[in-house]
């Protein structure tokens, strides 16, 4: 923050009277020369001179910040998904620089290093400035669109057109929206438009982001989110494959707090790679990809032998002796839980066993290590967290890692304690104008087909609370491939980029190739793009867009607005907003106008007034929603406005603080409590298995789970499965500090930064290879090298690193795109700069949860080119 | 000289002599020193402490000095050393960032035969471009390898006109003509004001950080201490014992890169990068 | 005895040899005013290339040239047949230097203020005002030889090498100041660079004076003959005594506790610069003229001249290397915006035009001098 300004000068302040009445006339002649003998003439001088001289002084004062150049404008960045708060710095209506708001209690004036490449990405050069369609009838990796730019009207007129198609033909279930970056805008065009042009299939992108997380709190304690940790009040920090000083959530707030954090907590990283957190840790456990549940279960046996399970929570045997002994069975009734459910059973049917020798075989890890962790861990009991990261259970059967992970705050009593993990705080948003009234016949019947990426089939459990309740987006690829339910006809995406952020990414080129009809809505020209008919350019989510975003983190929720602090540089129109309300223009010029009639219910809270044009829709669509946070009279908690512009000048609203505790006994879970014995699983997946007719055990065996019986509803330990057992090493792949999602390639600070990441190199794809399989394989640091997998192939730098697990290769994603502009691919529509390590691995899932395997899936052959 | 002692000499006549040759001596000392005290930062040692303890190797400091001061592609003002040492597992990856030492004694100012490279008001070890011959003496005698020579013109990437896909996306250059921007379409105006033109540096001078003084002069931190997101950067007045920077170095041990060469820098780094403790053992024979 | 001004075909093919190379010289120049020092392989990590590397050579020319003078002053018989070729080309080296100077700075238009407002901190900030000092008692010297004031002349006969000492140690502090960059040598440079000045002025003498002969296909005298073969006995010993100190240095250098240090000598010796080094600056430069100066058979005037012209070549690839050296080396390793484990530096085709240039100059002058100055009058002893 800025230093206070100084006004005056340091020394003799003289006021303007003084400075007047001084007058050097005023010494004569006599006095001077008096003075010049007795006392030295240079201190005379000085006396008699300085008083003039500082008045010439005074107009070189220093400017007070207020002088600055430009305003510094509230929005909110999404380079990844920590959703910070921002500012923007607006000089003369260009965007010069960023910074955090100040007014948000989650992130403050911390800023990461990525948010400031967003002002690479909404001035780069290779940014689509109007709508495009394609000219080249052939679609595939090595098919140029042979894009000519063209009017909005054209475009639009086009998409209306395809779309009244389906519905002349009564075939709009054969529509698919698929959600990439959105905000909170999103259902506007994810679900309104899907529903009421009659089609089941809008795909978000959540399976390829961290589904799987969730899994663990939802069936433990009934939370299907993503966690806050109160780290600075914690005494033990577990990172399971999580980086909070790079990547996964809130990373400016986690950047801000991890000195102090470390100054008190015990900081202990499970990860194969040393990432930047394991550097500033006090224990680094470079665990065997996919063993995670290994050492989770381990770690819960010691704390349970140990005795050094939370009683407050958890409970305690009826006499007070504890009876865990490895090895030993445990009666039910012994035990007195408060807060948890079926810490015996779970005992009794997983953990008995699962000794630290045991985990040591399993996880490469040293017996010292796992013991001293996991006593470490259950002494700092309750202020311990147990944060599960993406890396253990975006895997095939990582739901269960993330249970057996996530099951450890359990054990300590950190749920919803201080220094523990916690859930989001409330907020008050609404959600838009219901959509049942605008939908005819011809909707209700297309949006009863079944979806297009399967979930809910026996094979694809995706349990978001119910079956079929997730996503699984990747999947989507072979539903359209297949035709099963049925083909695509018309596709629109907006912001997402399937072809490069989905494993197995030339599926998507087939799919994509496939359906006739895809448009895309995106600031560049991406691999999806490539495959596209229509391009709409799309704004920037932090310069030129109205919306909104909610995220945790410092034991508040704030909900931070998207603004449009510049006006667009380009011919663009919002993604979430604009386009759906100009699409339903063109809808109800071609006589189907329920679309433009639901929108325009959109009415400005504070005048009443309904939307004209896409931009006041987008406007009273976020007034709407944030309706309860701005306005006085629909006051709820947490900071209080005195109206819609007060509310969007400081461009963030914060929850009130967070109430610990407050779910002990009050869980979501089917018992209420925390579940070690996951009832609330047992139930749900046997919905599963009785909509398709079989048993538990049936679909365990069918979605590549080892558990069987009660197992299955406990968290425990499953092997790992790893595609190309002929393999070198498995792959590690992780997510780059830089990394806007998969955005920031084309940003050349990206490159010229890249080896912030350890162990990664400027300008430079590298993977990285332990010195030893180095030796064993013949390769040499700087050698280029190919990773081949059962599904494909990438080139790329050897590097050799003391920093990777033997056995496994580590390989940032973000690099490898052969489209996007001209820093992000070597030879743009040919050849890539980097390796995508989506194109080595495999499409799998963790079925359960529904989200797509990227960890500890693959092993690679490593070739010398 | 002789004809002032050959006539008579009343004593008026002399002081006043006298005293008018030692004004004249004395006046213009003082009105440069005035001219020192005018400026804010006069008296002022300024200095730059990092806590290697808070920092985590984000890198934010030295992306956002390019921001701040329009820094030319693949140009670091601030930059970072970075090392992996050790066996697996025992391994450790430390960062250090760095950025002009603005040294007490710095070689570069003594080796500048124009004194272009100079030090300046808060010993702030700064450059003028109007003096500079691009001799390229400073960087052949800094130590620490901060100082840049801009053999061309700068950002070569943004006067690129060619578009990507013809008609549908601008080029580099269109892109700063749409936004009336200045070579680059961040250009950030501040960095010129104390000095127009020196916003981006020409084809021929050197260049390196200037602890953010124009942001300095008008009593804000340099933009990488005040965007630092760990709070590591701290900055202040060495001559001031109450400063922040003093009452740190007073608690821990400053680290200077390079400290047997002298130059007596003024970026010192507190703590370690390396966080934690180790389990407690006496080791073995 | 006049010299031979007839335009024969032979002197048409030099004019045409030094006309292109002063045009090709011509075009670097005018390339790097309008694109800038970027058409150069210099760069933040090795700031100083062959420009200033032959900037380099053509002052210790000058100096080494005129430091003959002072044996002349000193009455050494014979040195008064070569005094004015001598003084003629330590101008004209001078010249050349200037203009390679102007050409390595980035911005030349403010190269004024080293004379108005220099660094007197700064071994640079003296450079050009002892560089302009020496070049003014040069002219006058050679002035006056040509006016036959040989009386005067040894005052400046005397002046002017000790100026070109002053110079040329100056110069050596320069890279001997830049202390981080241990390969120069610290306080060992300015001695080091009078040595390497000797060596190649007395080279350059004697091959352009053997060179001269030749040309014009004139016999020598044999007090000429007798001069040469005295000047090539000391070319002999310079070189025997740059010998010594190249060892002493690199034996020092790979003995050096810092690892910088140790890198840039092992480059220099066994790494990527060691074909440059050992061929060029070794074997041509010091082993190939002394053997042909030690042995008895091979020194006469043919053999000196040879030896003398290798010896220019060597000891040209030698100040490459020694500009190099001392920047090839990251000063900071794991920095990471530095090249590691070295810095690249390649000459450009057009920093080698402007080295072309700075010859083609000298040769031009030395032709129009030798054809208009009466280079060959024998400068009298007082």
């Amino acid at each position: 923050m800025t230093m206070r300004n100084e006004t005056k000068q340091s020394g003799n302040p003289i006021s303007e009277e003084e400075l007047m009445n001084s007058d050097i006339k005023k010494l004569n002649r006599r006095d001077f020369i008096k003075a010049a003998a007795a006392t030295g003439t240079a201190a005379v001088l000085a006396v008699s001179l300085t008083p003039t001289l500082k008045a010439l002084a005074a107009n070189n004062q220093i400017t007070s910040p207020a002088d600055e150049i430009g305003k510094w404008k509230p929005t909110t960045c999404q380079g990844c998904t920590s959703w910070c708060s921002k500012e923007v710095l607006v000089v003369d209506g260009r965007a010069i620089k960023v910074r955090g708001n100040a007014n948000s209690k989650v992130n403050g004036p911390a800023s990461c290093p990525r948010a400031h490449m967003a002002l690479q990405q909404v001035y780069d050069p290779d940014r689509i400035k109007t709508p495009m369609k394609r000219t080249n009838p052939k679609k595939g990796r090595n098919e140029d669109p042979g894009f000519i730019p063209i009017s909005w009207d054209e475009a639009l007129n086009t998409v209306a057109d395809k779309i009244m198609e389906l519905r002349n033909n009564q075939e709009t279930y054969k529509y698919m929206l698929m959600r990439g970056r959105y905000s909170y805008m999103r259902d506007i065009i994810y679900d309104r438009m899907t529903k009421i042009i009659g089609s089941p299939n809008n795909i978000s992108h959540s399976a390829i982001c961290a589904e799987a997380e969730k899994f663990g709190p939802y069936y433990t304690e009934g939370e299907w989110t993503y966690r806050q940790y109160d780290v600075l009040n914690a005494n033990y920090i577990l990172c399971w494959g999580a980086d909070p000083i790079s990547a996964n959530r809130q990373v400016s707030y986690y950047l801000s707090a991890w000195g102090d954090a470390s100054d008190r907590a015990t900081i202990a990283v499970i990860d194969p790679r040393l990432s930047a957190s394991a550097s500033k840790a006090d224990e680094w456990l470079p665990i065997k990809p996919g063993e995670d549940g290994a050492l989770a279960s381990a770690m819960a046996h010691v704390i349970l032998v140990e005795g050094l399970w939370y009683k407050d929570f958890v409970g305690d045997f009826t006499d007070g002796i504890n009876k865990f002994v490895a090895g030993q069975n445990v009666n039910e009734s012994d035990f007195e839980e408060i807060y948890t459910h079926g810490l015996v059973k779970w005992w009794n049917i997983e953990l008995k066993d699962k000794t630290p020798e045991w985990a040591a075989g399993k996880t490469g890890l040293p017996v010292d290590q796992i013991k001293r962790v996991a006593i470490g861990y259950g002494k700092a009991a309750p202020h311990a967290i147990s944060w599960v990261g993406g890396g253990p259970v975006m895997q095939v059967r990582g739901a269960y890692a993330s249970m057996a992970c996530h099951a450890l705050n359990g054990l300590v009593g950190a749920v919803d304690n201080i220094g523990g993990t916690l859930k989001a705080n409330k907020e008050y948003t609404q959600s838009f104008p219901g959509v049942d009234d605008y939908l005819d016949d011809i909707a209700k019947e297309g949006k009863s087909h079944k979806k297009i990426d399967h979930r809910g089939r026996l094979e694809f459990p995706a349990l978001n609370q119910k079956s079929g309740g997730g996503v699984v987006t990747n999947n989507a690829a072979d539903g359209i491939l297949n035709e099963d339910p049925n083909e695509i006809k018309v596709a629109i995406g907006y912001m997402n980029n399937h072809a490069f952020s989905c494993p197995q990414d030339e599926r998507w080129f087939r799919a994509l190739s496939k359906i006739p009809f895809v448009v895309h809505l995106t600031t560049n020209a991406s691999e999806f793009t490539w495959f596209s008919d229509i391009v709409l350019p799309s704004t920037h989510h932090m310069f030129e867009k109205w919306g909104y975003v909610k995220v945790h983190g410092n034991g508040y929720r704030h909900v931070t607005l998207n603004q449009p602090v510049i006006d667009p540089v380009w011919d663009v129109r919002t993604d979430e907003t604009e386009i759906p309300w100009l699409i339903a223009e063109k809808l109800a010029d071609r006589g189907f106008d329920n679309l433009l009639r639901h929108y325009k219910s959109y009415i400005d809270p504070e005048t009443g007034k309904e939307p004209t044009n896409g931009q006041e829709f987008a406007l009273y669509a976020l007034k709407h929603a944030t309706h309860k946070l701005w306005d006085p009279e629909e006051y709820q908690a947490g900071d209080k406005f005195n109206g819609w512009e007060d509310f969007r000048s400081t461009g963030v609203w914060n929850s009130a603080p967070y109430p610990f505790k407050k779910r002990w006994g009050a869980m979501k879970t089917d018992t209420e409590k925390f579940e070690f014995y996951s009832e609330t699983l047992k139930r749900v997946l046997g919905e599963h298995a009785e909509k398709h007719e079989t048993t538990t055990d049936e679909v365990l065996s069918v979605c590549n789970y080892q558990a069987r019986g009660e197992k299955a509803f406990v968290p425990h330990y499953e092997e790992p499965f790893t595609h190309g057992d002929s393999g070198d090493l498995v792959l590690v792949d992780y997510k780059s500090r830089l990394n806007r999602e998969g955005r920031s390639a084309n940003c050349s600070w990206y490159h010229e930064f890249k080896d912030l990441d350890p162990g990664d190199e400027s300008w430079d794809d590298v993977a990285k290879i332990n010195p030893i399989d180095g030796k064993k394989l013949g390769i040499e640091n700087g050698d280029r090298i190919k990773l081949v997998s059962p599904t494909g192939e990438l080139e790329c730098t050897a590097k050799l690193w003391e920093g990777t697990r033997p056995g496994t290769v580590a390989k940032c994603y973000g690099q490898g795109h052969w489209v996007y502009g001209k820093v992000a691919a070597k030879e743009f529509g040919i050849i890539p700069r980097g390796g995508n390590n989506n194109s080595i691995i495999p499409a799998d899932y963790d079925r359960l949860s529904g989200s797509t395997a990227y960890y500890g899936v693959v092993k690679v052959k490593v070739e010398k080119v | 000289m002789s004809k002032i002692v050959s006539r008579n000499v009343n004593r008026r006549d002399f002081l006043k002599l006298g005293g008018i040759g030692i004004a004249a001596a004395i006046v213009p000392t003082l009105i440069s020193q005035q001219s020192k005290a005018s400026s804010p930062l006069a008296g002022k040692n300024l200095a730059m402490v990092i806590d290697l303890h808070r920092c985590v190797g984000c890198g934010s400091c030295s992306i956002v000095c390019k921001n701040e001061n329009n820094v030319d592609g693949d140009v670091f003002w601030s930059s970072r050393i970075s090392k992996t040492t050790g066996r697996f597992p025992n391994v450790r990856f430390e960062y250090i960032t760095t950025l002009c030492n603005h040294c007490e004694k710095a070689p570069c100012v003594r080796a500048c035969p124009t004194k272009a490279m100079h030090k300046g008001d808060g010993g702030i070890t700064k450059h003028d471009p109007d003096k500079c011959i691009g001799c390229r003496y400073c960087i052949a005698a800094c130590p620490y390898g901060v100082i840049h020579f801009n053999a061309g013109k700068s950002h070569e990437f943004w006067r690129d006109d060619k578009p990507l896909i013809e008609g549908a996306t601008p080029s580099a250059r269109e892109v700063t003509q749409a936004v009336n921007g200045k070579v680059i379409p961040y250009y950030n105006p501040a960095r010129e004001l104390d000095k127009p033109g020196t916003g981006l540096r020409k084809r021929g001078i050197v260049e390196k950080c200037t602890f953010c003084d124009h942001r300095v002069s008008k009593g804000q931190l340099p933009y990488c201490v005040e965007a630092c997101p760990t709070n590591a950067r701290i900055f202040g007045d060495l001559n001031d014992p109450n400063s922040e920077v003093s009452r740190i170095l007073g608690k821990f041990h400053g680290m200077r890169l390079k400290e047997e060469l002298g130059t007596e820098p003024k970026v010192l780094y507190v703590r370690t990068y390396s966080t934690g403790t180790h389990p407690k053992t006496k080791g073995s024979v | 005895m006049t010299e031979n001004k007839t335009f024969n075909s032979r002197f048409i093919v030099w004019m045409v040899i030094l006309l292109a190379g002063l045009g090709l010289g011509i075009w670097g120049v005018v390339t790097t005013f309008l694109s800038g020092l970027q058409t150069w392989g210099i760069g933040d990590e090795v700031p100083w290339g062959i420009v200033t590397a032959s900037y380099v050579f053509f002052v210790a020319a000058s100096a080494g040239c005129i430091t003959v003078s002072l044996g002349h002053a000193l009455g050494i018989k014979g040195f008064d047949l070569i005094i004015k070729r001598g003084v003629f080309l330590a101008i004209i080296t001078m010249i050349a230097g200037g203009l390679l100077i102007v050409m390595h700075v980035g911005n030349p238009v403010n190269l004024w203020r080293l004379i108005t407002a220099p660094n007197f901190g700064s071994p640079l900030g003296w450079l050009v005002i002892f560089y302009l000092l020496y070049l003014i008692l040069l002219i006058i010297d050679f002035y006056l030889i040509h006016k036959k004031d040989f009386v005067k002349a040894r005052i400046f006969g005397i002046l002017a090498p000790l100026s070109a000492i002053t110079v040329h140690s100056t110069l050596g502090s320069v890279f001997g100041f830049a202390s981080v960059r241990h390969y120069y040598g610290g306080a060992f440079a300015p001695v080091y660079f009078i040595v390497i000045a000797v060596v190649i002025g007395t080279a350059l003498l004697l091959f352009v004076t053997n060179l001269h002969y030749k040309f014009n296909s004139k016999s020598m005298s044999s007090e000429m003959r007798s001069v040469i073969v005295s000047l090539g006995k000391f070319l002999g010993i310079a070189i025997g005594v740059l010998a010594i100190f190249v060892i002493w240095k690199n034996l020092t250098g790979l003995s050096n506790p810092d690892p910088s240090t140790v890198k840039a000598y092992q480059y220099m010796l066994a790494g990527p610069g060691a074909w440059w080094y050992w061929i060029l600056a070794i074997g041509l430069g010091l082993l190939a003229p002394l053997i042909l100066i030690i042995n008895r058979n091979t020194r006469t005037p043919n053999g000196i001249m040879l030896a003398s012209g290798l010896s220019i070549i060597g000891m040209l690839a030698a100040r490459f290397d020694f500009t190099i050296g001392g920047q090839v080396i990251p000063i900071f390793e794991d920095l990471q915006h530095i090249q590691q484990p070295w810095a690249d530096y390649a000459a450009t085709f057009t920093e080698v035009s402007i080295v072309v240039l700075a010859f083609s100059l000298t040769a031009l002058l030395y032709t129009w001098g030798s054809r208009k100055l009466a280079l060959e009058e024998v400068a009298e002893h007082v």
